[in-house]
């Protein structure tokens, strides 16, 4: 089974008694100590076998892999084993331990699952045990060997600090030429845990092995002594510099695309967007022709137009969200004046109920006036937590309706409505006959449940 | 725009809930650091679609170009508060953010430093040119992208330092190895025998093989080092040798016998030395040789004396010229060079050029570059990028001036007397 590194997997720990001292007349007094120690120790043990447990197995997977949960409970034969990472609860569900309350569960692990660490709970009542697994792309070996090639390029960052001050004149304390070899000797241990497959210790080492270079490099660049410097870093910088707001543009590229679809006026947005692509060509073109400074130039303009852009963006995002609230408003308008024509027609058949829905609905109408001054006054946000209200309240209008038919006919109607103000032409009128069609059957309805009712015990009540 | 809306309502009516203030826990962070420090990140949260917000704590107190989107890309308006955000995401699955901090690395020395306390396990794009010299944590994944080193690290507190740009030892060794070779290219080129150099050199390459940088490195400056004192010492015996000839044939044209045996026996050892490489020793003959010649006599002659001295004093004048600022060739004319502009007109210019750039200025504006490297201690092929990268720069011209290279400010930043 492969082990892997720090916390939270397979935690163990060890209890270690130690006595000091040989005077004898202390002699009673520790043998009292040792009893009552194996006291606790015992009732520890006691409690710690009182725990259900649980095993999961291997430690670490690959997302699409199984972890086998096994384990053995104490009375209870169901338990409950929760699953979850940092991003919170994932699955929950129930097992049956078999004749000898041993249980055994595989647990796929979804392909889409992120390296993270997971927690496995298993509960029995008021008992509970914990375990866990690591979900990477990497085996402990490959991340061992990824970890020690950076280790490795420490060792060089370490050594280049050493030739520095060295080229400096200055002397290297015996101290910090002590902690370099020491550090070299830890990668020595690392690549000899690696052979024998003790990921965890190669891990450890390897990472001993990072402090120690860590604490070289910090001695040996002082207030004279300047590092070495890539003679490439201008270039590297401009490459960065050049990836990082291709980046960017192709975000703000996508939101304009998206605004554009969805009938904004960008025209202006989407020139300027234009003036920064070739900006970011020629970026790399003078890169590409090892001009740096140039480039670095050119980048620097980029920069400033792609907040600018930001910048405008930003200020479109109100009008965004206003122009959505006002498509909300109207939806809710068109979907309360549907409802009203529907209890209208209803009257003749369910006269104290549509009554009842038609003062709830006036009642709404003047909240959506209200809503849609809020909006004219450009309080959006307050315009839209206003139509929430008003959307809860209309969907317990059909809600609290007695029957499923008759609510699913009314909800028919509302969605039907929704439907209509995105609609045009054709579809328009086959829409609106179809609300017709069903405000006709759910009037043919109530009307033949109310003749084969004759004590007419109909509850339909709206809410205010 | 059309199905947006649908989607939203068909949500709105299929559910009844009120929706409720709470923050939101991301699903993806990234955290994509610049070699400036600077740090981009990436959020991904999911939102309710009935939900009029989403409220979002970010890491870093302070931000800049923040950009919110949903899972189509649709800008959402949203309201910053003390402790993070607001987003509008009404219609939304999927609030995607992105903004640049500065608060989440530290610099000291020439150590960068990450901190962060992140609330699920996160993605860490280190710069290009990155080189990570300590972790708090083992990471879960770690692979290269683009040339950064990426980390996914668990959630909780996250501490990695690294250096950004500075050369390893094992490139230090190469270039070493590549300019001593260069250097004994060169010397191999004037005629001289730098057998010792080769061997270290030969060393130094067979440490580097080894892995052994930090040995390989030594060894090959010590090469150069030797290279360029080997064809210092071969200048002088050249110089002596001459001096020495020069004494003999004055010396027996005057006629003087006594003590020229000795001196041309001296020579001629001088010169088989110098023929063999071995300079050192070419060069105390030649000094011996010349002593006997001047010590020479017949009779006594002060015109000898006279012309021998003359003779020696043009021979080391020669020796002396060559190795010098030849001040025939070269006029230091005193200017006054605007640094101000200069710097303002190259931002980009580093620290390091900067100082050479001053120093060239208190110098009237222009150095030869051996001057620059003896100033500021740097090798050879430092102090030759260093000129190439000035001039492309346009900061900087470059001349020869009696076979060595005089670095001088571009005339638009001088200002001259």
């Amino acid at each position: 089974m492969e082990k892997h590194l720090f916390r939270l997997v397979s935690q163990s720990s060890s209890n270690t008694v130690v006595i000091y001292g040989s005077n004898e007349k202390k002699m009673k007094k520790k043998a009292s100590l040792i009893l009552i120690t194996l006291v606790i120790v015992s009732m520890m043990i006691g409690l710690a076998y009182a725990q259900p447990k649980l095993e999961v197995s291997p430690s670490v997977v690959k997302p699409g892999e199984v972890i086998k949960i096994t384990g053995q409970t104490t009375t209870r034969t169901t338990v409950v084993i929760e699953i979850s990472n940092s991003r919170g609860s994932l699955e929950s569900f129930n097992i049956t331990a078999g004749s000898s309350s041993i249980y055994s569960v595989d647990y796929n692990v979804p392909q889409d699952s992120p390296a993270d660490v997971y927690s496995v709970k298993l509960l029995a009542g008021d008992d509970k045990s914990e375990a866990s697994f690591i979900v990477s792309k990497m085996t402990s070996k490959q991340l061992a060997n990824t970890i020690r090639k950076l280790v490795e390029n420490a060792r060089k960052q370490a050594e280049s600090a050493l030739i520095q001050a060295r080229k400096h004149g200055n002397v290297i304390p015996q101290e910090i030429m002590a902690k370099y070899r020491q550090g070299i000797d830890k990668i020595e241990n690392a690549d000899n845990a690696i052979q024998n497959n003790n990921y965890v210790e190669a891990q450890q080492s390897l990472r001993e092995a990072l402090n120690l270079f860590k604490e070289v490099v910090e001695y040996s660049y002082g207030e004279d002594v300047t590092p070495p410097l890539d003679p490439e870093q201008d270039r590297l910088r401009a490459h960065e510099m050049i990836q990082e707001l291709t980046t960017q543009y192709n975000k703000l590229d996508e939101a304009v695309h998206k605004l554009k679809q969805y009938g904004f006026n960008v025209d202006l947005i989407e020139r300027n967007l234009n003036t920064l692509k070739t900006r970011l060509v020629e970026a790399k073109m003078l890169l590409d022709e090892n001009k740096i400074p140039e480039a670095l130039q050119s980048i620097e303009q980029t920069q400033q137009i792609l907040q600018n852009r930001l910048t405008a963006l930003r200020q479109m995002q109100a009008e965004i969200t206003k122009r959505l609230a006002e498509r909300y408003q109207t939806s809710l308008e068109n979907r309360v004046q549907s409802y009203i024509d529907t209890f209208r027609l209803l009257q003749s058949v369910e006269p104290v109920q549509s009554t009842l829905a038609l003062q709830e609905l006036q009642s709404l109408q003047l909240k959506l006036a209200d809503s849609s001054q809020l909006l004219d006054s450009g309080k959006t946000v307050i315009a839209l937590k206003e139509m929430r209200n008003t959307e809860y309240r209309l969907k317990r209008l059909s809600d609290t309706v007695n029957g499923p038919v008759t609510s699913q006919l009314l909800n028919r109607i509302d969605e039907l409505t929704a439907n209509l103000q995105e609609s045009t032409g054709t579809t328009t009128n086959q829409i609106e006959k179809e609300i017709d069609d069903t405000r006709n059957t759910l009037n043919d309805y109530l009307k033949n449940k109310r003749q084969s009712s004759s004590s007419g015990n109909t509850t339909l009540t709206p809410t205010g | 725009m059309g199905n947006k809306l649908n989607i939203i309502l068909l949500y709105l009516i299929a559910t009844s809930i009120i929706p409720v203030w709470a923050y939101n826990s991301p699903q993806e962070i990234t955290i994509n650091i610049q070699s400036d420090g600077i740090t981009r990140l990436d959020y991904i949260f999911e939102a309710e679609i009935t939900s009029l917000q989403t409220n979002i704590t970010l890491l870093g107190d302070t931000y800049e170009d923040l950009f919110i989107v949903n899972e189509d890309g649709l800008p959402l308006e949203y309201i910053e508060l003390d402790d993070g955000l607001t987003v509008y995401s009404l219609g939304s699955t999927q609030v995607n953010l992105t903004y640049l901090t500065s608060e989440l690395t530290s610099k000291n020395g020439v150590v960068w430093s990450l901190d962060v306390d992140v609330p699920i396990s996160v993605d860490i794009l280190l710069p290009i040119g990155a080189t990570i010299i300590n972790l708090n944590e083992i990471p879960l994944e770690i692979e290269t992208i683009d040339g950064k080193t990426l980390l996914v690290m668990h959630a909780g507190q996250v501490t990695i330092e690294y250096t950004v740009d500075i050369l390893g030892s094992e490139s230090l060794a190469e270039y070493a190895i590549n300019s001593a070779e260069k250097a004994l290219q060169e010397a191999e080129n004037k005629g001289a025998i730098v057998t010792p150099a080769k061997d270290l050199i030969s060393e130094a390459k067979s440490l580097f093989q080894q892995g052994n940088y930090l040995d390989a490195e030594e060894k090959a400056s010590q090469a150069e080092e030797l290279v360029t004192d080997i064809v210092e010492i071969k200048t002088m015996a050249e110089a002596k040798l001459t001096a020495a000839d020069v004494a003999i044939k004055a010396a027996k044209e005057v006629g003087n016998t006594i003590g020229i045996d000795n001196a041309e026996s001296l020579l001629n050892e001088a010169q088989s030395s110098y023929q063999s490489g071995d300079y050192d020793q070419a060069l105390t003959y030649a000094d011996q040789a010349l002593e006997a010649a001047l010590s020479s006599e017949k009779e006594n002659n002060y015109t000898f004396y006279i012309v021998a001295g003359l003779i020696v004093l043009a021979s080391l004048g020669i020796y002396f010229m060559t190795q010098r600022k030849l001040s025939s060739e070269y006029t230091h004319v005193e200017v006054e060079i605007d640094l101000v502009n200069l710097f303002q007109e190259h931002p980009e210019l580093r620290m390091d050029d900067r100082e050479v750039l001053k120093y060239l200025a208190e110098n009237g504006g222009e150095a030869f570059a051996f001057d620059i490297r003896e100033r500021f201690d740097i090798p050879r092929t430092s102090t030759w990028r260093m000129i190439q990268r000035l001039q492309r720069y346009e900061v900087v011209d470059e001349r020869k001036v009696g076979g060595q290279s005089l670095v001088s400010i571009k005339e638009k930043y001088r200002r001259q007397h």
